[in-house]
C-alpha cells in the first residue's frame, strides 16, 4: 500500500501538469453558468410547448 | 472572490485531473467532467470556510460530481467488485513491469465506489473521513479496505517469490 501511495502521489503530480490558465477557469464558469440557463429555459420552452399541443389536441 | 478560486483550482488542478482520468477513459469524457467539477466547486465556493483542508473540499466535491455524473449518463466503465479483483489476481497475477501500472489497472478495472475508497485511503485520509466524504458506512469502509489490503499483500507475496 506504501508503494501505490507513492504512485498516487506521482499520478497526481503527472497530471497536474495539464493545466488550465487563469482566463480558461473563469470562461468555464461564466460559459457553463450561461450554458445551465440556456439548457432550463429550452426545457421550459419545450414543457410549454407540449402542454399547447395537449390543448390543442384534446379541444 | 473569482481570483481567489481560480487560484485555489490552479493549486489543485492534480486531484482533479487525476480523478477524471480515473473515471473516464475518453479524452472528451474526461473534459466534460472537468468542466462540470470546477461549475460544481464554483458553486459550493461560498459555502466553503476553510473548516477543512482545500482538498478535502475539493475531492468531495469532485467525487460527488462523478457519481451524480455517472447515475445520469451510459458511460460508467466496466468494473468488477473489489474482492472479485482481488481474487483473479491472486489466482492468476498479471504481470506489471512497474507500481504505475499496476495502479492505472486497478484503477481502471474497479467499482466507482471502491475506486473512490482506494484513492482517499492512499490520499491519507482514516476510514471516518472516507465514510463521511462519500456518505456511506465505517463498516463498509472499513470491510473494503481490508480486503484490499489484505489482496494487495498477497500480490506482492506473489511478486517477490517471482523475483
Amino acid at each position: 500500500m506504501n508503494n501505490l501511495k507513492k504512485t498516487w502521489t506521482y499520478f497526481k503530480l503527472r497530471n497536474s501538469m495539464d493545466s488550465l490558465s487563469s482566463a480558461e477557469i473563469l470562461h468555464i464558469i461564466d460559459q457553463k453558468e450561461q450554458g445551465t440557463s440556456i439548457r432550463h429555459r429550452m426545457l421550459l420552452d419545450m414543457l410549454v410547448a407540449l402542454f399547447l399541443l395537449f390543448l390543442t389536441q384534446s379541444s | 472572490m473569482k481570483e481567489r478560486f481560480v487560484k485555489v483550482i490552479r493549486e489543485n488542478m492534480g486531484i482533479i485531473n487525476s480523478l477524471c482520468r480515473a473515471y473516464y477513459c475518453s479524452a472528451h469524457d474526461r473534459e466534460d467532467a472537468r468542466q462540470d467539477i470546477i461549475l460544481q466547486l464554483w458553486k459550493s465556493f461560498p459555502k466553503f470556510r476553510e473548516e477543512s483542508q482545500v482538498s478535502t473540499w475539493i475531492y468531495r466535491v469532485s467525487l460527488n460530481t462523478i457519481f451524480s455524473d455517472l447515475r445520469k449518463s451510459n458511460r460508467r466503465p466496466k468494473s468488477q467488485p473489489i474482492e472479485d479483483h482481488w481474487l483473479v489476481d491472486h489466482a492468476s497475477p498479471i504481470a506489471f513491469d512497474d507500481d504505475h501500472q499496476f495502479l492505472q489497472h486497478l484503477i481502471g478495472s474497479l467499482k466507482p465506489i471502491d475506486k473512490a475508497l482506494l484513492i482517499l485511503h492512499l490520499e491519507g485520509y482514516q476510514h471516518n473521513e472516507i465514510a463521511t466524504m462519500l456518505n456511506i458506512r465505517y463498516s463498509t469502509v472499513t470491510t473494503r479496505l481490508n480486503r484490499a489490503r489484505s489482496g494487495l499483500k498477497k500480490i506482492y507475496e506473489h511478486k517477490t517469490r517471482e523475483i
